[in-house]
């Protein structure tokens, strides 16, 4: 046939000459520049919304697809992205694209335009006391120990805990000192004039309670439980740090070195002393390291000897960096970090959540350019001990001040590299996520009424709280998918869990 | 040169070299699935790269290949009308056949047109030849019909409508190549239906192949060849001259079209080199078209449609399934292997080697139709099916045949040779392999990208890149659906509407069938011909539910 062979010439040439075309795309390179001799690279976003098949409007180009989608072929540089979905909030965030990559951004929650509420119980409590208790919630209807009550998260249904206790039920409470993820808890109780610790495993309906009192003879301030073994405390008493073994009864000290705060890091616990220096001890072999002195003075400390994720009460934040280590900032003068609550690693950079009134404050750590690797060295233990670490640069602060409404934080917890804060204040219980990047934030309140405080479940995306007007607990939900959290939040676990195997 | 078109040519060096060479299509195919796969896995972007060009130059040849079944439809179209007979009488006077052509051409509808610019082509390319061509009146036909276990009414059709052929079947010779070994029932059918129709013929034969022959497989080519020897002693005996005598190889089951034997002697006489050359029909699988599953229906319109885009390249064209060729042809080259199973193609590359590469397919716009591979259940039929692909598959066997008589034939030009060969092992090797690449694994380097944590714009751009290709990609199935519609005969007694437009939809089924009657049992022939596990020959059950309306007529 005579027209094959042009035929086959022709295609081949077609084949020769769209394929590179088509590779170029594939690596990202803008096909309009090829055309001109200029290989200019490309990037792109994904973006992935809960709940999904929101409207995406891409530098106020709506596109067609809904979400999740990706948008590629597209300049390097700063884009404004939005997210629409009829009954929902609109979600805005700056993406940055770089060359031939894809930004992710599957971490955009819509949240509802309407709260729905939906009472807990029918009776009036006191006050939200929340805490969670592994998938419980301790409510507590008044300040006795036998006001306690159980809520299952999951089957949503309360119940007045079956209290069993060495001591009255009558007792007052003075603080609770809860586990993540786990049933037990530490209970600090007055009975008839005495203080009493007592460690609280829940066992549905019931919560059976022993007496831990003679291994914290001191007032509990911010114990911390082992995130790899709950059956295992660090606390201080008079700035030195111990181990308490619940099974065992036993506390075991370590090697005197006067704290004003220590926090626990993956199987490291690090911990401040008197001048600020920062030390470190592997609690198996308990030797302190010293890990950090610091150029900036450090003035005007209080004495305070605790920390959790943070250090109540100094003008010093502990950090955890992107990849592990623990730094210090010295914040800037006009950040008083005497409230902070926690902090968030979003890597590259870190969020630091604090509190004064009426503002909240949500503080970035930048990491200082060039030598922003913490000065720990690797060698022997003594070495290290005998010779202090090189002074290293300070982080810079980053501060966005957010109106508080008058409230207080009453929690603060991390996402996906997201940090969210939960406050309650007038009458309203508000709800803060800024973006994972640091640089720009989505603001949102939930118009839930009322309650004096608030507790957020991972699990079923929704916040927990006690009416105003009726008294009686309740809860709104927050997130309209809350299942794509619980396996974020499983993540984080794993991730905790990997770190202090480390 | 001296060279004997079979298995085991040799010892020492030249068996290793043999041996080799049957190995190579199996480490090929494996080596591009394997090769890819761990590609993916380790270097999912390059894999992906990769992907996009195999994917794009699959789109530019199914396209390329589109137009070409578009052009080769119409010629077939133009050509359904002919009345070649009428031409056969006119070109025993080509002087005077040129001239009314030439006049003829102007104000003719447009098929009738190009099917006559065609004719005009032919009768001048005859004129430039020093030896006059043989008039149809000379030319004999000798028909052989392998029957191996098929029953009456799988055979008879197609002797019944041999009868009504356009060529008068006088001038036909039908043999009926019975196997020995197969059961006294069949050979009484045989002898029943010479009995009914030998009248209609120049001769009807049966011919019994004697089971266990030194030197012979079980193998359809040595019972064909049987007859063919017969038929030779037939010629003999009556005075035939060979290089007058068209052999045609039909499957039992084969069905003519009452224009078959006329084209086919139209193309024999028009043929300057006919002693040199094999005439190949158009198959189609309609004899039992609407009672066969779907797959079995989308499988075998893309095989006559693979079959008609071939036709439009007579130099790549291999002789398949029911054919015809010069007897002389077929007598001196030593008649069809005896020990390979895929004779179909075995009988070009042996004529091929034989005639040092001077040996060419003529393509015939006609068909021939034939079963589709069926049998009594659903799933019998899936195995059937699976083992007839197989067989065909098993035509590897010919590649190291092919690849050491090039080797030794020098005569044959060195780039004919090297594409010949080169073609020859890659329909072989993308005949097992694409399926699984197109359907699967094209899709697997995005996915590893993923997993890599790589945020690499090729993860999100080849997902994109391939839909859209694969949309093109269905113009080329649309196309297809359409003239199979075109293609589809007419359902007895019931309407017809309903199931035309099934089937239609049944071409969605093609990435399936694509692997598990396309890439597995090409990838399970050459994989047992690498480990030298032989395939014995096993003929396709060919069961009908429908009585034939041909047994009725005898």
């Amino acid at each position: 046939m005579r027209i094959r062979k042009p035929l086959f010439a022709v295609f081949a040439l077609l084949y020769v000459l769209i394929l590179p075309f088509l590779i170029s795309y594939a690596l990202g390179y803008d096909l309009v520049g090829i055309a001109r001799g200029r290989f200019v690279r490309t990037g792109g976003v994904f973006v992935a919304s809960t709940p999904p098949r929101a409207r995406f409007t891409l530098d106020g180009k709506e596109q067609p697809r809904r979400t999740p989608l990706s948008v590629i072929s597209l300049p390097t540089g700063i884009h404004s992205a939005r997210l629409e979905l009829d009954g929902f909030r609109p979600w805005v965030r700056s993406v940055r694209v770089r060359p031939g990559e894809v930004t992710i951004v599957d971490d955009a929650l819509l949240i509802p335009e309407k709260w729905p509420q939906r009472f807990i119980a029918t009776t009036a409590f006191a006050d939200l006391w929340p805490e969670a208790v592994g998938p419980y919630l301790l409510f507590r209807k008044g300040p006795r120990l036998r006001d306690l009550w159980l809520y299952d998260v999951r089957g949503d249904t309360i119940v007045r805990a079956n209290v069993q206790a060495p001591v009255t039920t009558a007792a007052s409470i003075q603080s609770i000192h809860t586990q993540f993820g786990s049933a037990s808890f530490l209970l600090e109780v007055s009975a008839a004039g005495a203080r009493r610790v007592l460690r609280g495993r829940v066992q549905w309906p019931t919560v059976r309670f022993d007496d831990v009192t003679r291994l914290f003879p001191a007032p509990l301030v911010s114990p911390q439980w082992s995130p790899q073994d709950s059956d295992t405390i660090y606390t201080t008493r008079k700035g030195r740090l111990y181990q308490v073994r619940l099974s065992t009864r036993t506390a075991r000290p370590y090697p005197a070195r006067l704290l004003s705060g220590f926090t626990l890091e993956g199987r490291q616990i690090y911990g401040l002393d008197q001048r600020m220096n920062l030390w470190k001890i592997d609690p198996a072999d308990g030797e302190w390291q010293e890990v950090h002195t610091w150029d900036a003075p450090l003035t005007g400390l209080p004495d305070r000897t605790s920390a959790t994720l943070s250090l109540p009460g100094s003008d010093l934040i502990l950090a955890k960096s992107a990849n592990g280590e623990l730094v210090a900032a010295w914040p800037e003068a006009s950040f008083r970090a005497s409230d902070v609550i926690g902090f968030g690693s979003s890597s590259p950079l870190l969020s630091v959540l604090a509190w004064q009134k009426p503002w909240m404050v949500v503080a970035t750590l930048v990491e200082p350019q060039g030598d922003a690797q913490p000065a720990a060295p690797g060698g022997t233990q003594a070495s290290q001990s005998k010779s202090p670490a090189p002074k290293r640069a300070l982080p810079t602060v980053k501060t966005e001040w957010i109106p508080s409404r008058g409230g207080e934080i009453s929690q603060a917890w991390f996402v996906y590299g997201v940090t969210h804060v939960l406050y309650h204040g007038g009458d309203q219980v508000t709800l803060h996520a800024p973006s994972h990047d640091g640089q720009d934030f989505n603001y949102w309140v939930a118009n839930v009424r009322g309650g004096t405080s608030a507790w957020y479940s991972g699990e079923t995306g929704r916040v927990y709280y006690i009416d105003r007007t009726t008294g009686k607990p309740a809860w709104t939900q927050v997130v309209a998918q809350p299942q794509s959290l619980v396996g974020l939040i499983q993540e984080i676990r794993d991730f905790a869990g990997a770190t202090g195997g480390q | 040169m001296s060279f004997t078109f079979t298995r085991g040519l040799g010892t020492g060096e030249v068996s290793r070299l043999e041996r080799f060479l049957e190995c190579v299509p199996a480490i090929l195919s494996w080596t591009v699935i394997v090769g890819l796969l761990l590609l993916t896995v380790f270097q999912p972007v390059i894999a992906a790269l990769l992907v996009i060009a195999f994917v794009f130059s699959w789109l530019v040849r199914m396209l390329y290949s589109n137009i070409l079944l578009g052009v080769s439809f119409v010629r077939l179209r133009a050509e359904r009308d002919t009345d070649w007979m009428k031409r056969l009488r006119a070109m025993e006077d080509l002087e005077s056949c040129e001239r009314s052509l030439t006049r003829s051409l102007h104000g003719k509808p447009f098929y009738e047109r190009m099917s006559l610019k065609s004719h005009l082509r032919e009768v001048r390319a005859l004129m430039r030849e020093p030896a006059q061509p043989p008039s149809w009146k000379a030319i004999r036909h000798l028909v052989i019909i392998p029957i191996a276990r098929e029953g009456r009414e799988i055979f008879e059709p197609g002797i019944a409508q041999m009868t009504r052929s356009r060529f008068p079947s006088e001038h036909i010779v039908v043999i009926f190549a019975v196997e020995g070994r197969a059961g006294d029932e069949v050979k009484r059918n045989a002898q029943a239906v010479r009995r009914a129709w030998r009248r209609k013929f120049l001769d009807f034969l049966v011919v019994i192949h004697p089971d266990g022959v030194p030197g012979e497989a079980r193998v359809k080519g040595a019972n064909a060849t049987c007859a063919a020897k017969a038929g030779a002693a037939w010629c003999a005996k009556h005075g035939v001259a060979l290089e007058n005598v068209i052999v045609s190889c039909f499957d039992a089951d084969t069905v003519v079209s009452p224009d078959y034997f006329s084209c086919l002697t139209y193309q024999f006489v028009a043929c300057p080199d006919r002693a040199r050359a094999s005439f190949q029909p158009i198959p189609v699988y309609q004899n039992n078209f609407w009672e066969a599953p779907a797959f079995a229906r989308i499988l075998d319109v893309g095989s006559t449609f693979s079959q008609l885009t071939q036709s439009t390249d007579p130099a790549a064209l291999v002789t398949f399934s029911s054919h015809s060729m010069s007897f002389k042809a077929l007598v001196e080259i030593g008649y069809w292997p005896v020990d390979l199973i895929s004779d179909d193609s075995s009988i070009y590359w042996k004529a091929y080697v034989h005639y040092h590469g001077r040996y060419t397919v003529v393509p015939m716009l006609v068909t021939v139709s034939m079963d589709l591979a069926q049998d009594v259940s659903w799933w019998k039929t899936v195995s059937n099916t699976y083992r007839q692909r197989r067989r065909w598959a098993w035509g590897v066997e010919g590649f190291p045949i092919v690849v050491m008589a090039f080797l030794r034939d020098h005569l044959i030009p060195l780039g004919a040779r090297l594409k010949q060969g080169f073609r020859l092992l890659q329909a072989h090797v993308s005949w097992a392999t694409w399926p699984f690449l197109l359907t699967i694994m094209t899709w697997l380097p995005a996915p590893f990208i993923a997993l890599g944590r790589s945020h690499s714009v090729v993860r999100y751009s080849e997902p994109r890149i391939l839909s859209t290709m694969f949309n093109l990609a269905i113009v080329g199935f649309i196309l297809s659906a359409v003239l199979s519609q075109i293609f589809l005969p007419r359902q007895k007694g019931k309407p017809h509407i309903g199931k035309r437009l099934l089937h239609v939809l049944e071409w969605l089924l093609v990435p399936p069938i694509s692997i598990v009657f396309g890439g597995l049992p090409a990838l399970d022939a050459q994989t047992r011909m690498a480990f030298g596990k032989r395939l014995g020959f096993w003929v396709t059950r060919k069961a009908r539910k429908r009585k034939p309306a041909a047994r009725s007529q005898a």
